[in-house]
């Protein structure tokens, strides 16, 4: 007990010393695939503000809010992960599929509405895995996703 | 001790249900038409989550926390405004307590507290107007 006493004082006094502790972080790989579901549905805003021009300010304000999760879900971990490993969300990995846009906009809005859903869906599955504080974001990120698909519906 | 730390973070939660539920009664009184309906429609829900709340903690050997006799309001409530801003801010600080809960439960309690994140989310748009990126995590806002 007293040598474990000594190594935690040790360590407390070294400010430079290197924070991250050398086990992998349990929730990184969630952290990532959940940050590459999510540019999918940002990719899925784009091709739909892309078919349809028109369609008002909703959708960018929307599709705003998710690169916020993405920035969020890469977090402050990302700069020492990027240099051990590429990141799902690089530009060397394949664009994100979204599916053929609905022909008409009101059906697009549907088509995103129920995107929206499915995501919520899978956060709240996906936080019952992660750690307390991953958890609290992910359950966070799923809120707003449902959200979305309120406002969508009653765009 | 697993059991007394829920029943802890669950009386965190219906405590601000309770406040939710009085706002509901007070904001209701201003509001006239659809917004009428829909802070009845947010009052009944927030009963419901409340009871819910209430029979979890039994259920654990708990004592649910009664509610206080009357809350302070942190603005005064006269306008149709100043009820939906009241309402918006309620759901706003429910959301987070529930945010918490998420990180404090497990499994099927953790589910039901990231419902009650949604409904309140839900709820603070419908009153607002808007979404916000990441409702119930104050430290994420501005």
């Amino acid at each position: 007990v007293l040598a474990t006493g000594g190594v935690l004082a040790l360590s407390a006094c070294l400010p430079g010393a290197d924070p991250e502790p050398a086990r992998p972080d349990p929730d990184l790989l969630l952290r990532r695939r959940v940050a590459a579901q999510v540019h999918e549905l940002v990719a899925a805003y784009a091709a739909v503000i892309a078919a349809f021009p028109d369609a008002g300010r909703l959708l960018p304000a929307l599709a705003a809010e998710h690169r916020a999760h993405v920035a969020a879900l890469d977090g402050p971990r990302a700069s020492t992960a990027s240099s051990a490993s590429p990141s799902p969300t690089s530009s060397a990995s394949p664009r994100p599929t979204v599916g053929p846009v609905p022909s008409t906009p009101a059906a697009a809005l549907g088509w995103l509405a129920g995107l929206e859903r499915a995501a919520a869906r899978r956060r709240t599955e996906q936080a019952l895995r992660a750690g307390p504080d991953l958890a609290r974001l992910l359950a966070s990120v799923g809120a707003c996703e449902t959200t979305h698909a309120l406002l969508l519906e009653r765009a | 001790m697993t059991v007394k730390r829920d029943v802890q973070v669950l009386a965190r939660v219906l405590a601000a249900e309770h406040a939710v539920v009085y706002g509901y009664g007070v904001a209701g009184a201003r509001l006239r038409g659809a917004a009428r309906t829909q802070a009845t429609r947010g009052w009944t829900a927030h009963r419901r989550r409340r009871d819910e709340l209430d029979a979890t903690i039994t259920e654990r050997g708990g004592t649910p926390p009664p509610p206080a006799a009357a809350y302070a309001l942190p603005a005064p409530v006269r306008t149709d405004h100043e009820a939906r801003s009241l309402l918006t801010m309620l759901e706003e600080r429910l959301a987070a307590v529930w945010a918490d809960a998420v990180a404090d439960l497990h499994g099927p309690l953790r589910s039901l507290a990231a419902g009650g994140l949604a409904d309140a989310a839900v709820a603070a748009a419908r009153w607002r107007g808007s979404s916000v990126p990441f409702p119930g995590l104050p430290e994420r806002s501005g």
